[in-house]
């Protein structure tokens, strides 16, 4: 925490400083310093990844006591500064681009003018992370942006801030808006350091901060336990593709030796790169799978032709692919999404459509260097995108929830941005990204603006003719919808064709097939996509309301209807009463009404933005060379070369089949649901009903999902469960008996009672006498008088008997014990080799209990010679 | 017969055999209390008729020269080693009888009892 302060006060010194410093720069309008990007110094970015973070920690810590309309100051401003700064960054980022002196005209000269663009700020350095066995790299917190994130950073603050206003709106009848603000807070802090890092390693910590923020926010109602479980399987879904970024992560630090975009891809890039011949190298499978697998020849050739190509590249790239395909819900890993709309709305449209689940598809972009250069993994990128949009499509179309609609929705998208990457075509994944933020957050909001009119009301069955109650949410929701549906002209025409017209345009080198069968996928699923959202639509706002009048029929005119009862999101608002007891006690079924102005304002910019913002990047065909964004993109973004002069009949057909898309799907729906009041789906429905279940039911994945993966899971986890109980159990139980045990026999006397303590220590003092008294012992002490006279005193004990061997030289016949324990004795010293005299006695004792022993005492005498 | 050592020695077998025997048969902690009592001053006994009974014992070269500096010729010195400790044993024992009071109060307050079978307390079971 202190950390973090000190941080935000050198910021704000450097800011100052910046202006104080260069008198020059205060009255320049332009923002002075601010605008000069210095390389590693631009603290403009640090401030753009701080400022939620404070917003997050003030709301989270303080949100109590500033009050609600404190917090709603503090995680709007906060943001909405971050935006500011962003839009300042971008200029900055643009004048630099200017500024780069340009070796001359041309293409050639332009992209290696962008080449250089970026800027780039480091707050610190973080740790030193090994790559190989011996070398490590400097991990930094470095934020960078280029074109890439810049395009990113506008996109996830401004909707962010969008977003952010139209919460205020929405939380407003809510207890929990501080934890709230610091969660959609932090959520931001999260997603700008995924974008704005620069290394894999930074990402991965803005990565893993997004999917506990989506977590959080999705369990945001955690005591309903459904919503709680729901918050759990996003969770524990996105590990399994996180373990897909660490293993892609690692690879690609081990073989290339960086973590940071740059390096790699200035390593990758470089021509006759060795990095890049290690990553393409076919590795030693065949060694692997006759050592592993099989060494039957034949079986070893099936399995090589299943698996064509083998390298680490290609299987960093898949691992990277995982971790994208549970961030971004494609297939398998998509099932958390749909679930996930069990988090307030505009959440929904922050994280769950607008910015988290599109960072997969920006990290492919990011390393769209590494994944042009493995064909296979591209198709499975394309084929995988494709599958996912349509089958998504096709849930769609069942669902009733107007949420769950959108839900797939959004999956179906993300399927067509990872097929505009998957065909080699990044920047018109990125491109889709970008205009998908701008609808489907406007969705969003419009169903979520819906349900707090509707009193959290998002059956479909219910709802209809609210074009009359909310003409606002009606506009921008209708605005929205002809945007993704690619009614010509709008924002989603211009994404989703070039994403179809590259798909047809493109030749995968090792699946030739892939271009034209994402092509009819996308194809298809443009068309589902024109139907069900043209349904949700017509059965939102056409027709009559019929959610008050179906709840007459359960209460009488007049009768107070309870605040809990209406749709099945009801519970989680409790605040929402009071906004309606007013009109519940009045009249039940009064019509649903628009919604304050921070609500309807932020529906209208984004309906706005979702009109304007294809014509960044107008088609080729308009304007005879690359769109805007693609152009701005290039230097960042590398991409399938595609003759564009060449493919313009392409692109004249794929636009022309989508239009006819377009216009087959919403007419369709237009016929079914307006001119037939949706009878005639009734009657499919009707035909085929176990069809209409199954499809309405997902496929049933969820159920295959619970019958296979987690019942595997489930299995494991009870062997692991049983191996816990039984085998470590029983080797603790016996472990931790054996002193329980020895701990039985010595309690017996430890009885508490002092006496008893004191008879065990008299006891044992007496056994300690005895043991003396019994034991024999004796020792010699003596004087030395005269050159040969010598004073013996035998110490044995009371009662010790003695008898002297005078000679020295050892006792023979009966002891008797006669003598006296001290005895005076002459005797004739012998010399010794070193000139020593001594004499050498022994004495025999005998004890109280007749038990005997001896001892012998050599006496030195003084030497003659010192006499 | 004058006394002699062995009588002393006697004596404190007595005294402490006494103590010894009262600690372990009464279960009134005061009782055990006096009876540590008793057996603490037979050994203050012991040591001090040891130390009366000592021969002197002739100083050491070096020791005696550095007394001679001062201007004292000493040979022989009795030691006093067994009449100090027996003041060091009075001090321990008076602080031991306070806080043993003290136990055996606190004891009384808990149980309104002070037999020493019945502190119990901390023994499971």
């Amino acid at each position: 925490m202190s950390t973090l302060f000190l941080q935000t006060g050198i910021l704000l010194a450097q800011a100052v400083d910046a202006v104080n410093q260069n008198p020059s720069l205060v009255p320049h309008p332009a923002f002075g310093n601010f605008l000069n990007a210095v390389p590693d110094q631009y603290s403009v970015l640090g401030l753009i990844v701080l400022l939620p973070l404070i917003g997050a920690v003030i709301n989270g810590l303080f949100g109590s006591k500033i009050g609600r309309q404190g917090v709603y100051i503090v995680g709007v401003a906060t943001v909405a500064t971050s935006f500011l700064f962003s839009l300042l960054a971008f200029i900055a980022l643009v004048k630099a681009g200017h500024a780069n002196p340009s070796g001359g005209e041309g293409e050639a000269a332009q992209q290696a003018e962008h080449a250089a663009t970026r800027i780039s700020y480091v707050a610190w350095d973080w740790f030193r992370a090994p790559v190989g066995s011996a070398t490590a790299v400097q991990i930094k917190f470095r934020y960078v942006l280029d074109a890439l994130s810049g395009v990113m950073l506008l996109v996830v603050t401004g909707v962010g801030t969008v977003i952010h206003v139209y919460s205020t709106g929405y939380i407003n009848h809510d207890k929990g808006f501080a934890k709230y603000f610091a969660f959609l807070n932090l959520f931001m802090f999260s997603m700008l350091n995924l974008i704005l890092g620069d290394s894999v390693v930074l990402l991965f910590v803005g990565w893993e901060g997004v999917g506990l923020c989506s977590y959080l926010l999705i369990g945001f109602w955690f005591h309903i336990p459904e919503y709680a479980s729901a918050g759990k399987k996003a969770f524990i879904v996105n590990r399994i593709g996180d373990v897909g970024v660490i293993v892609g992560v690692t690879i690609l630090a081990w073989k290339v030796g960086a973590y940071d975009f740059e390096t790699l891809r200035n390593s990758l890039s470089a021509e006759n790169s060795g990095a890049l011949h290690d990553l393409l190298a076919r590795t030693d499978l065949d060694d692997f799978i006759a050592h592993w697998i099989t060494r039957n020849p034949v079986w070893q050739d099936r399995i090589q032709a299943v698996i064509p190509e083998f390298s680490w590249g290609g299987l960093a790239c898949f691992c990277l692919f995982v971790g994208c395909t549970g961030k971004s819900a494609q297939i398998p890993l998509y099932v958390w999404l749909p679930d996930a709309m069990a988090g307030p709305t505009p959440v929904s449209a922050l994280i769950h459509a607008a910015t988290m689940v599109t960072a997969g598809v920006y990290l492919l972009c990011r390393l769209s260097f590494l994944f042009v250069h493995f064909p296979s993994v591209m198709a499975l990128i394309a084929v995988i995108g494709g599958l996912t949009a349509l089958f998504a499509a096709t849930i769609a179309i069942t669902q009733t929830e107007l949420k769950k609609v959108l839900a797939y929705s959004t999956v179906s998208q993300l399927g067509f941005m990872f097929m505009g990457c998957g065909v080699g075509a990044f920047g018109a994944g990125l491109f889709h990204v970008y205009t998908h933020a701008m609808f489907k957050a406007c969705l969003f909001l419009g169903a979520g603006a819906v349900m707090h009119a509707c009193r959290d009301s998002q059956d479909l069955n219910k709802l209809g003719g609210l074009r009359k109650y909310l003409p606002h949410t009606f506009r921008t929701f209708a605005v929205a919808t002809l945007a993704i549906i690619g009614t010509p002209g709008l924002s989603g025409f211009f994404s989703k064709d070039e994403i179809l017209f590259r798909a047809l345009a493109s030749h995968n080198e090792s699946h030739p097939w892939v271009g034209k069968v994402v092509f009819a996928l996308g194809m298809t699923t443009a068309a589902l996509t024109a139907f069900y959202m043209c349904r949700l639509l017509f059965l939102t706002f056409w027709g009559e309301f019929k959610g008050w009048s179906l709840d007459q029929a359960s209460y009488p005119p007049g009768a107070t209807i309870p605040a809990h009862g209406h749709g099945d999101e009801d519970e989680h608002d409790e605040a929402h009463e009071d906004e309606h007891d007013d009109h519940h006690e009045a009249k039940p079924w009064d019509p649903p009404k628009d919604n304050p102005w921070n609500m309807t304002g932020a529906l209208y910019v984004l309906a706005g933005l979702s009109v304007v913002a294809g014509f960044i990047n107008l088609p080729s065909l308009f304007t005879g060379h690359h769109g805007q964004l693609a152009l701005w993109l290039e230097p960042v973004v590398t991409e399938w070369h595609i003759d564009l002069h060449a493919a313009h009949g392409v692109e004249v057909l794929a636009m022309v089949l989508g239009t006819t898309a377009f216009l087959v799907g919403s007419g369709l729906a237009y016929y079914v649901y307006v001119l037939k009041e949706g009878q005639p789906a009734k009657a499919i429905v009707s035909a085929m009903p176990g069809v209409h279940r199954f499809v309405e039911n997902k496929w049933k994945i969820d159920e295959l999902y619970e019958v296979t993966v987690v019942a595997a899971v489930r299995g494991a986890s009870a062997v692991a469960n049983f191996l816990d109980d039984y085998l470590i159990g029983g080797i603790i139980w016996v472990v931790t008996n054996i002193p329980k045990l020895l701990g039985q026999i010595l309690r017996q006397f430890q009885t508490g009672k002092v006496q008893v303590y004191g008879a065990i220590l008299a006891l044992g003092m007496l056994g300690l006498l005895g043991w003396t008294m019994w034991v024999p012992s004796v020792s010699v002490s003596y004087r030395v008088e005269g050159s040969n006279r010598m004073i013996l005193q035998a110490n044995g004990g009371p009662a010790y008997r003695y008898e002297w061997d005078r000679e020295g030289d050892g006792f023979n016949g009966t002891p008797v014990f006669n003598d006296p324990a001290v005895i005076s004795l002459m005797c004739q010293p012998q010399t010794a080799n070193d000139g020593r005299r001594y004499c050498r006695v022994g004495v025999r004792a005998r004890n109280a209990f007749g038990r005997v022993t001896e001892a012998v005492r050599t006496v030195e005498f003084p030497a003659e010679a010192a006499r | 017969m004058s006394l002699q050592l062995g009588h002393y020695l006697l004596l404190s077998g007595i005294l402490f055999f006494i103590g010894a025997a009262g600690f372990l048969v009464r279960r009134n902690a005061l009782v055990a209390l006096m009876c540590i009592e008793l057996m603490l001053n037979a050994v203050n006994l012991t040591m001090v008729a040891f130390n009366r009974w000592q021969t002197a014992a002739p100083l050491s070269e070096a020791a005696r020269a550095s007394l001679q500096r001062t201007g004292n010729d000493v040979t022989y010195l009795i030691p006093h080693h067994g009449q100090i400790f027996a003041f060091f044993v009075i001090a321990v024992a008076a602080a031991e009888a306070a806080v043993g009071l003290a136990i055996v109060l606190s004891l009384y307050r808990v149980r309104k009892i002070v037999r020493t079978d019945e502190a119990n307390l901390l023994k499971d079971e």
